[in-house]
């Protein structure tokens, strides 16, 4: 039940995030209310220079951060128990234990999770967008924010293809960092009988452990229903102090106003997401399955080579090709059609990378024996191998279709007419100059994502399975 | 033997196809794209682009906008990954 609440924070989109914590943050919101409760004066969030920056990070760390207590959990998990068996004997207390014995073992998790933050924190632009604007004065403006605005807004293209190279480099140097951080760890790799799972020596502990959880839970779990809440609730009573706990007096009249508004525009962005996420992983799945099945099980000149091109460029951020994607778009003609929302997103290097490590694990005396059987090469593919790697297959998709499902950056550039936005577009288009949280954006936002709410509720191993294949994509 | 080993192959390289054609019209031109771009100065709107070397990045690095931009990049790596890192070690255990 707790993984199930830890996990909502990474399966909704980053639209959504902003408005649940732009709502908690607001001048007459909850966490103001809590300050002036304890005495301490209220802060007006997004107007200070530091303070908008604060914000900025919450909402990250709200919806990211429980991301890596999932990495660093298995990776305990994993810890071989005679290590931790004679510190225990030796004498160690639960600190040096920690220090000494827990943390080196670790390491390489966390060398990769420090990576991953790091390149993630490089690459923030959809919170900043959707939060702050880059405002108050520029004060919150990220690198890709600006790559964004120069490119786009006053249509420097050389210039921001510039710093989008300038960006790649900076990326490309914490990769070396880590590379060089990685290899010298090998050495001192340990093995030894694995516990099927770590507890530490900390009776003391305990007490603080199951507050410290159970205030995580509330953490994540409240924004999500103060959401409901204000999603039943008039305009006037979201912004009003002290803010409602409780839909007294509340109606479903967000939600009617929400599918009526712009001639039924909601429903036809709902439809356009289930569409763009839908074909746009049926895609990646079977393009990506072939291309994993030729490098895994068949020979070729060039296998290597290429199977290592593919690979590399995972490394390259995706604004480093945004702009120079756009003009290919825009030259296809394709701006503002499906096209572009469906099909750049097909050449999925992640993709084939996952379904190649898939692929190698289908026994090769399955494949001889099909074809002795007198299947066909296109025949063994379809008839044997796909359906027997349909759960690997499951993975990939659920991963791809929720990262499809909350993408805002590529629609924003590539789509501006009304009934062509997708969810995430569409919200945030809903949000007026002055940032104003109404009814409507909460129940809009509510609706959004119960289609993955619900899918999630019924397969959530899957799904969290499926989302944290990203942990290998750094 | 050898037509069959070609025809082989042939068959490899037509699993990768599919991929290959949006691989390379979405990620491999656009890579090499974007070094061409960024040595041209022009806009969206004018599909002429004139070569213009290095001034591009020189004035990525001039511009205060960037340079308050990577400033604010690098105060939410230094504040934000220690936190969620010390969170995410410290909660699991």
């Amino acid at each position: 039940m707790c993984e199930v609440i830890y996990f909502l924070p990474m399966l909704i989109s980053m639209v959504v995030a902003s408005v649940l914590i732009s709502y908690i943050l607001s001048n007459n919101g909850p966490l103001n209310m809590l300050f002036q409760v304890l005495g301490m004066k209220p802060i007006s969030w997004l107007n200070g220079r530091f303070s908008a920056k604060m914000a900025v990070m919450i909402l990250e760390l709200w919806k990211g951060g429980t991301f890596f207590i999932f990495v660093y959990m298995s990776a305990m998990r994993s810890l071989p128990a005679d290590c931790l068996e004679s510190s225990r004997i030796d004498g160690a207390n639960v600190v040096q234990e920690t220090i000494y014995v827990v943390l080196p073992l670790i390491r390489n998790a966390i060398i990769l999770c420090v990576t991953m933050n790091t390149i993630w924190q490089f690459q923030i632009f959809e919170s900043v967008y959707m939060l702050t604007n880059g405002g108050p004065l520029g004060a919150t403006q990220t690198v890709i924010y600006e790559i964004y605005q120069y490119s786009f807004k006053y249509y420097r293209v050389g210039f921001g293809a510039a710093a989008s190279l300038v960006f790649l480099l900076v990326i490309l140097l914490i990769y070396g960092l880590e590379n060089l951080l990685l290899r010298e760890k090998d050495k001192t790799r340990r093995r030894g009988k694995r516990m099927n799972r770590y507890r530490a020596k900390k009776k003391v502990f305990s007490f603080l452990k199951t507050f410290m959880l159970f205030l995580l839970v509330v953490i994540i779990a409240f924004p999500f229903w103060q959401l409901i809440v204000s999603s039943m609730l008039d305009t006037n009573a979201i912004i009003s102090y002290p803010p409602k706990f409780w839909p007294s007096g509340g109606s479903l009249d967000n939600y009617t106003e929400v599918l009526k508004m712009q001639g039924g525009a909601y429903l036809r962005w709902m439809l356009n997401s289930v569409f763009v996420a839908g074909s746009n992983t049926v895609l990646v799945v079977l393009v990506a399955s072939m291309a994993g099945y030729a490098f895994a099980k068949r020979r070729f000149p060039g296998s290597k080579v290429l199977f290592n091109v593919v690979v590399a460029t995972q490394i390259i951020p995706s604004v480093t090709t945004l702009i120079p994607l756009f003009l290919i778009v825009s030259k296809l003609g394709w701006v503002n059609t499906y096209k572009s929302l469906v099909f750049p997103g097909v050449a999925s290097a992640f993709g084939v990378y996952m379904m190649t490590q898939f692929m190698k694990d289908i026994p090769d005396s399955l494949i001889e024996a099909a074809k002795i059987d007198g299947c066909s090469n296109y025949g063994t593919f379809f008839k044997i191998v796909l359906p027997i790697t349909v759960p690997q297959l499951s993975l990939l998709a659920i991963f791809n279709f929720t990262q499809q499902w909350g993408s805002l950056t590529w629609p924003l550039i590539t789509v501006n007419e009304t009934m062509m936005k997708t969810l995430p577009l569409g919200i945030a288009s809903m949000k007026d100059l002055n940032g104003t949280l109404t009814g409507t954006i909460m129940a809009a936002s509510m609706i959004s994502f119960i289609p993955l709410l619900i899918a999630f509720i019924f397969a959530s191993d899957k799904f969290i399975e499926g989302m944290t294949l990203g942990a290998v994509k750094g | 033997m050898n037509k069959r080993r070609i025809k082989e192959y042939a068959v490899s390289y037509s699993f990768l196809l599919p991929f290959a054609v949006f691989f390379i019209t979405f990620t491999i031109i656009p890579i090499g794209y974007v070094f061409y771009l960024s040595l041209h100065d022009g806009n969206f709107l004018q599909a002429q682009f004139d070569w213009v070397g290095l001034k591009n990045f020189k004035d990525v690095l001039q511009t205060p906008d960037f340079q308050n931009a990577f400033k604010n990049t690098f105060i939410y790596m230094l504040i934000e990954v220690p936190v969620s890192q010390f969170l995410g070690i410290f909660l699991p255990f």
